[in-house]
């Protein structure tokens, strides 16, 4: 099964994706982490270890921001509209990296 | 008969007088040190010792690993056995001696083993951890005869306890392409060679030593045009935890111990061109 990079520097197969997209899109709340995942600063970015599968994601800046706001208290939106405030691009082009970036930390069993 | 130590293993070489000759010079860096009586002395950890037997051959040698606890078979001569590895002479023989004990050292190695080149200078470590083939011993011979100490051109090694680093200078083996690359004198026949870090005019590195930079290669061509850039520390990470031999023994603690180096070292990615080009690129910036 062929992986995927996503923008925000993560790597999932994309068939997982595809049914995490929808839950991500429709959830109240994103987040928060699984329980036991241990996410280390590493300069600006963050890495994440998931002690359950002994996966590891290593975000860049974006991915990291992402990290940052799932803490199961933001709606999507709410995500969308903060990184938007952050960064200078267009809000659907944010929202859809947003999405992809939670889906994969899904898939990853990091959320 | 040959006493050696590779990363806290055990290892006893013995059988055909020519190879094991040999191979006492190429490995002297693994030699035990001896104990206040002159015999070698066992060290702290004294476990179990994986032995390696060299046999003649009708036209050649054969190199057999045999498991601690295991006797191994009598070093008489006869055809190749299956469980054996057989070179036609002895510098194929000793190349299998070297292959068998890094394998076996690297499986037992008490320490997080990372598949990388390593040199220091003045105690101050830098790795390019990098996969088969893409130049590691090359750029670590270039960076020998450039006036840095030899750590290892295979494996960077953190001991899981404190993340210190250990040496492991096993012989280079060098293509006759590489020792072009590097100034050396080629060989007749054009194979493959194993080289000390003394062949190469440099000392092995002294202990205490400290990561200070890690140094992503990237292969271009064989004829200029290196650069190299600051490069993320995550990076640094992924490539320190894609590339090792040995995560799997504790893969929360690998993945701390990465977290916990990462954060200290100098981070860059380097475009490889000439290997004398990118030494002293490497020695003016490291």
């Amino acid at each position: 099964m062929p992986a995927d990079h996503y923008p925000f520097g993560l790597t999932v197969p994309r068939r997982a994706c595809h049914i995490i997209y929808a839950q991500v899109v429709t959830a109240e709340r994103i987040g928060p982490p699984q329980p036991g995942v241990r996410a280390v600063e590493l300069g600006e970015d963050i890495s994440l270890y998931n002690p359950r599968t002994h996966g590891v994601a290593l975000l860049n800046g974006t991915a990291s921001d992402v990290w940052r706001l799932v803490d199961g208290e933001h709606t999507l939106e709410e995500i969308v509209a903060l990184l938007g405030a952050v960064y200078d691009a267009d809000v659907d082009v944010i929202r859809q990296g947003v999405v992809r970036t939670v889906a994969d930390l899904v898939a990853g069993g990091f959320l | 008969m040959l006493d050696l130590r590779l990363l806290a293993a055990r290892f006893r070489v013995f059988g055909a007088p020519a190879v094991v000759g040999q191979a006492r010079r190429l490995l002297s860096a693994f030699l035990p040190p001896s104990g206040p009586d002159g015999e070698p002395d066992a060290g702290p950890a004294a476990g179990p010792v994986r032995q390696i037997t060299v046999r003649a051959l009708p036209g050649g040698f054969a190199v057999t690993v045999t498991e601690p606890g295991t006797p191994p078979g009598p070093v008489v001569p006869g055809p190749c056995g299956t469980d054996e590895l057989c070179g036609t002479d002895v510098p194929g023989a000793l190349a299998r001696v070297v292959a068998a004990l890094n394998a076996a050292a690297l499986a037992q190695a008490g320490c997080l083993a990372v598949h990388a080149g390593v040199v220091a200078r003045d105690g101050r470590a830098v790795a390019f951890p990098a996969g088969s083939g893409q130049g590691k011993s090359t750029l670590t011979a270039a960076l020998l005869r450039a006036g840095w100490d030899y750590v290892s051109d295979e494996a960077l090694c953190l001991d899981w306890a404190d993340g210190s680093l250990w040496s492991y200078p096993r012989p280079l083996e060098l293509s006759a392409w590489s020792r072009a690359a590097v100034g050396l004198a080629g060989s007749s026949d054009g194979r493959d060679v194993l080289l000390t870090a003394a062949d190469l005019g440099a000392r092995v590195a002294a202990a205490p030593l400290r990561l200070t930079h890690v140094v992503l290669p990237a292969r271009r061509d064989g004829t200029g045009g290196v650069s190299l850039v600051p490069a993320p520390a995550r990076q640094a990470a992924a490539a320190l935890l894609s590339r090792s031999f040995n995560h799997w023994r504790d893969p929360a603690r690998a993945f701390e111990l990465v977290h916990q180096v990462v954060p200290a070292v100098r981070v860059w990615r380097l475009r490889l061109g000439s290997p004398t080009a990118a030494a002293a690129l490497l020695s003016d910036h490291c």
